[in-house]
């Protein structure tokens, strides 16, 4: 009985969000795209969607092995600080997996900013990996999550231009403290 | 003589130790192997809101989101947002409408999950026009009607029983990884008084007291029960996931598969995770594996949306089998409910709960209730439970910018990204380590950003006691190497820092990589055969570990 | 780019691709090596494994061990699908030609091995993780010189600044086999990032008269009184001058030093690889790139002989996406006994991934003739021949026999493919 009128309950909450509450969400938000709302929603999170082309090239991004011959092949490493790029084949193993992170891949990265282009990285690999495009589609991201305005360097109001994230979560912190 | 055995260190063992250390009850905590290894380590990953109990019992979404709220704020560095598509194909029976009709359906029934959202500081959803869709996921298959998104969180599962642990040991409790039940020790009238213990890797068998035990052993309970002439029924069912080399995609997406059923693709850390499969199983649950079947099955069904997703590289597959209760659905009364603590004073052992079901998301809670109920059974008067306030180890907000710690200790950016991640608060107290040992600066696992100063401090302060449980405690060997390139190096760390000889050393070696290879041969394909050529070669010409080990667990 | 014009075109720049262009060079005809990249033999440890030498794999104490002859013709006959048996017991004795063809061109191009011993006690050799064997041959600077027991004392050189150059294992494992094993500690790489460099980095510096001083400084005073008759390093004793390299440490220590073999990273594999492309321009072989199968195309057409060393999976001879198949010229692939087509991995794979795995044995067939065989066990094309680990029917990793089958079929192959004309 009591589950009946659980049941009953649930269906009646559906039924009045799909008759009335849904279309005056709906006619609230005819002014803004959905895609506009997901997208503020989740950019705070560091959640920006693929564009075509990038999700075209994470295909061939995949046949690291970890050998390492990358390493050896590239003249540039030797001559930067080894305490923020430790190997060019952290690159294809660990950095360029989780575009969220992208920002923190790209302090490493820029250790390699005179890299004049030789390719003897990707000559190097047995893999066929493009090891060079890896790298500037990370650099890419990470740009289009700074113009987004949440990328790493973002120079907040009283932090004294030192270096700010955004806080990892920002909007769930923001709520949890609206919810004490 | 304790209050309270706990048997199992999953998420619910782990819990219940924590809830009732924090009540001031003297706690053992014995685990047959370690953290999360059943149910818990291998789910999703999900730390879901109770969406599907929409229909059946909006109060259990209510506390269900309530809880992930809870979770997030005593766990703030583990948890990520996960946002799901969930497209809606054409070409249902009734034309055009009637898709459109569905994804109203959809939308509604989500219209209604945002009212909770708040609890857990979610998203609203909204509703995506088809071109709005392949804007957000380029991959997703050319004729879907739209999209309705789903705002959900994730956590590092294994972490979470970790730390749950962690902080029953901090509060007085005793915990035994690799410690195995042998039998419940009775008294003349039945009560349970304690269990037989073995320590699986000294041999050491010992009798440990407790005025109650709770058997939190999941897919093991039925079995331990059963030995001990006490029932614990249970519809154990097997659940494989698969998991590829990157994140293919920032969002969830919900697909279906040939048989209907709902299979999803989410980026979980560094990887994106195909699950799940369903299926009854009665096996040994230690002895689980995964077919090649079960993998093509999920990649099938997550190529009914993405139809490129077989240029993906699969790493490994996971299984876990779910202590689903017995006939769930049946009682009409139990249908809201996944989990159920039975008393087996009906049995005539009193002093010995079974926590039989449950869900990640929900943990919490139903520590609380069986604490509550061990209480009642220990006679004193129920506690205040204090488990959604105080943050579990390192959980404890503001998190340290990773950025400022990679300068200050001069180790890589992204690495003391993934150690914050890992260990919060307490990754400070991790880099600490390097000003000793400034070798430790560097990073022993390359795929998960594994400094070794993370991996010192997991042997140090995080119930170590063998290398494979390194992989649980800051996921070492699990990126898409395998452990090639790590392996050695983590095992000669540990090996000094236990004092192992030779033959001690290369069992430890021999079995993590074993493990790592019963869960990435079924999935062994294309640059992972690659991948296996290369580890070969190491593993059998330069560390000779061509013949089988001895020594290790027994 | 592709030139038509050489007598011979080999397809991979691996050891068995190596020794297949300088045998047909030596023969005076023309010869292309074409490689798409570093493959696995870059990877290797450096041991020159033929088979496992006697009963057991590994030397667990050297007083008893001595090597069984006719131990290679045992692995022949005992596996009849094995490369070594397919070449016919005539193909097999070549063996030794081989070894010191391709062995002295590397000591002339600057890396000296020990001395190719089929028939005797070979040499040893200690793995990274303290293991012991003996082999046919290695870098020279991997030989464990073999002195009197009694008065044999061995220190182990641990970095204590490098986490991957910590040879704990490596002490450990080498307690287990031999009486009076000492650990030789010192602070070094002494510079702000030492910790983060790779092994060949660390080669590179010890190349350097002045970078390594330092080392043998600090070496100098770890091994004072210790009375030691052996140093073991890990592998890293240089890139380009390991013989200098190592007679130095021998000399500040008053020690035979020995270096590991190679593991991750392995700077042993890398410096055989080098070696391999100096032999390979001394010798007058044009090295053409095939960015990763670009020519495919091309050298299908190819008029004159060919050798095919493409490798397995790491260099990319063999491949496998539901199907295993052979790349270049989708030559039928068996496992030495059984056609391997389009089975499930969990047949073609075993529970003990340490152990052996069908897919591990999985190449092409050959006859006598290093001809790679169709369907129907016939050759497959004229003037094509095979070498290296693309042949199936041993498991280069897990049997000891990797380099041997390199060498041999590489050998072979290349003498073939010199003699072939088209009919």
């Amino acid at each position: 009985m009591k589950q009946l009128i659980r049941r009953f309950r649930a269906l009646a909450l559906l039924g009045i969000q799909a008759l009335i509450l849904q279309p005056i969400k709906r006619l609230r938000n005819l002014k803004v795209s959905g895609e506009a709302r997901f997208l503020e929603a989740y950019t705070p999170d560091r959640l920006l969607p693929l564009t075509v082309e990038e999700r075209r090239r994470r295909d061939r991004f995949n046949a690291c092995i970890n050998c390492g011959l990358c390493d050896v092949s590239c003249d540039l490493l030797a001559s930067v600080r080894r305490s923020r790029l430790p190997s060019l084949s952290s690159v294809a193993v660990g950095y360029g997996r989780s575009m969220t992170e992208y920002p923190f891949a790209r302090l490493s990265l820029e250790e390699l900013s005179s890299c004049d282009d030789c390719l003897r990285c990707e000559a190097a690999c047995p893999r066929g990996v493009p090891l060079k495009e890896m790298i500037d589609d990370l650099l890419a991201h990470a740009t289009r999550l700074d113009k987004a305005g949440f990328g790493m360097k973002r120079l907040s109001a009283g932090s004294g231009g030192a270096l700010e994230l955004p806080e990892k979560r920002p909007l769930a912190a923001a709520g949890m403290e609206k919810s004490e | 003589m304790f209050d309270l055995i706990v048997i199992g260190g999953g998420v619910n063992g782990s819990g219940i130790a924590r809830d009732a250390a924090m009540r001031g009850l003297s706690v053992v905590l014995l685990e047959r192997e370690d953290f999360g290894v059943g149910a818990s380590g291998n789910s999703s990953w999900m730390v879901h809101g109770g969406v599907r109990y929409l229909f059946s019992d909006p109060t259990v979404t209510r506390d269900s989101c309530r809880d992930s709220g809870y979770i997030q704020k005593i766990a703030s560095h583990l948890i990520f947002r996960i946002p799901f598509l969930m497209p809606t194909v054409g070409g249902r029976p009734g034309g055009h409408l009637m898709d459109r009709g569905y994804l109203y359906g959809v939308e509604s029934f989500l219209g209604v999950y945002d009212r909770y959202q708040p609890l857990k500081h979610g998203k609203q959803s909204v509703r995506l026009s088809a071109k709005e869709a392949y804007d957000i996921e380029p991959g997703l298959r050319r004729d879907i009607v739209g999209a309705a998104t789903l705002d959900e969180y994730g956590i590092d599962a294994f972490r979470l029983c970790v730390l749950n642990g962690l902080a029953a040991c901090e509060k007085g409790a005793d915990i035994r990884t690799w410690t195995e039940v042998e039998r419940l020790l009775r008294d003349g009238s039945g009560r349970v008084r304690g269990v037989l213990a073995r320590d699986r890797l000294t041999g050491d068998v010992e009798e440990i007291e407790g005025k109650v035990t709770v058997n939190a052993a999941g897919a093991w309970s039925p079995r331990l029960a059963g030995r001990n002439g006490l029932s614990v029924k249970m519809r154990p069912g097997k659940g494989i996931h698969v998991v590829l080399d990157r994140k293919i995609s920032n969002y969830g997406i919900i697909s279906q598969a040939v048989d209907g059923r709902d299979v999803f693709i989410i980026p979980l850390e560094t990887s994106s995770v195909i699950g799940t499969t369903d299926d009854d199983f009665y096996g040994d649950p230690g002895q689980i594996e995964v077919t090649n079947d079960e993998v093509s099955y999920l990649l099938e069904a997550i190529e009914h949306l993405l139809p490129e997703i077989r240029k993906a590289r699969v790493i490994r597959t996971y299984a876990g089998v779910r202590p689903t209760l017995y006939e769930y659905g049946r009682n009409e009364s139990d249908l809201s409910r996944d989990h159920a603590i039975v008393d087996h004073a009906a049995e005539g052992a009193p002093g010995m709960l079974s926590m039989v079901g449950g869900k990640l998301a929900a943990y919490r809670m139903m520590s609380e209730e069986a604490v509550d109920l061990v209480e009642d059974a220990l006679g004193r008067p129920r506690s205040k439970c204090r488990t959604a306030l105080e943050p579990l180890p390192g959980g404890a907000p503001p998190l340290p910018d990773p950025a400022l710690l990679s300068e200050k200790y001069e180790t890589p950016p992204w690495e003391t990204e993934r150690l914050v991640h890992r260990q919060g608060s307490r990754a400070e107290d991790v880099l600490v380590l390097t000003k000793d040992e400034p070798a430790l600066r560097a990073p022993v696992c390359q795929c998960e950003g594994v400094l070794g100063a993370e991996l010192v401090w997991c042997m140090r302060n995080e119930h170590v006691r063998r290398l494979s449980d390194l992989m649980r405690r800051c996921r070492l060997g699990h990126g898409p190497c395998g452990g090639t390139r790590c392996a050695r190096t983590a095992a000669t760390i540990f090996a000094r820092e236990r004092g192992l000889d030779a033959e001690a050393a290369m069992a430890e070696l021999v079995d993590f990589l074993e493990g790592l290879w019963r869960f990435r041969r079924p999935a062994l394909d294309g640059h992972q055969l690659a991948q296996e050529e290369l580890a070969r070669g190491i593993w059998l010409s330069s560390a000779g570990l061509d013949e089988p080990a001895r020594g290790g667990c027994r | 780019m592709m030139t038509t014009s050489s007598d011979v075109l080999v397809v991979g720049g691996g050891m068995a691709g190596a020794v297949a262009a300088l045998a047909a060079a030596t023969r005076g005809r023309s010869v292309t090596l074409l490689r798409k990249a570093p493959g696995a033999t870059a990877l290797a440890s450096g041991a020159i494994d033929l088979a496992p030498m006697g009963e057991q794999r590994h030397v667990t104490s050297v007083a008893v061990a001595s090597a069984t002859a006719g131990w290679l013709e045992a692995v022949a006959s005992r596996s009849p699908s094995h490369p070594y048996c397919a070449v016919g017991p005539r193909g097999l004795a070549l063996i030794g030609d081989a070894a010191d063809m391709i062995l002295g061109r590397l000591a002339d191009a600057g890396l000296p091995h020990a001395p190719f011993d089929a028939k005797g006690r070979g040499h040893l050799v200690v793995d990274l993780t303290g293991k012991v064997r003996r082999v046919a041959s290695a870098q020279a600077s991997q030989k464990l010189e073999e002195t009197e027991p009694g008065k044999r004392r061995i220190g182990v050189v641990r970095f204590r600044r490098h986490l991957s150059l910590d040879t704990g294992l490596t002490l450990a494992g080498l307690r287990a086999v031999f009486a009076n094993v000492v650990p030789v500690e010192v602070d070094w790489p002494d510079e702000a990032d030492g910790a983060f460099l790779l092994p060949v980095e660390i080669g590179r510096r010890l190349d350097d008269p002045r970078g390594r001083s330092a080392l043998f400084k600090l070496l100098r005073t770890a091994v004072a009184g210790k009375r030691l008759t052996h140093l073991v390093l890990p592998p890293i004793a240089g890139l380009e001058h390991v013989s200098e390299v190592m007679r130095a440490v021998s000399d500040v220590t008053g020690t035979k030093a020995v270096e590991t073999l190679g593991g991750e990273a392995s700077l042993p594999g890398h410096r055989l690889d080098r070696a391999l492309s100096r032999a390979l321009e001394a010798a007058g072989v044009r090295l053409e790139t095939n960015a990763h199968g670009a020519s495919d195309g091309k050298l299908k057409r190819f008029p004159g002989a060919i050798v095919l060393a493409s490798g397995r999976f790491i260099g990319g001879g063999l491949e496998r996406r539901d199907r295993l198949r052979e790349t270049i010229f989708d030559l039928p692939v068996d496992d030495g006994a059984r056609p391997i087509k389009d089975e499930p991995l969990d047949v073609l794979t075993s529970r003990r991934g340490l152990g052996a795995h069908r897919v591990f044995r999985a190449g092409i067939r050959i006859d006598e003739n290093l001809r790679p065989l169709d369907v129907g066990g016939k050759p497959f094309r004229e003037g094509l021949f095979a070498a290296g680990s693309v042949i199936g029917g041993h498991d280069p990793q897990a049997d000891f026999s990797g380099m041997g089958v390199a060498i041999l079929t590489g050998y072979l192959a290349g003498l073939r493919a010199a003699e072939w004309k088209r009919s």
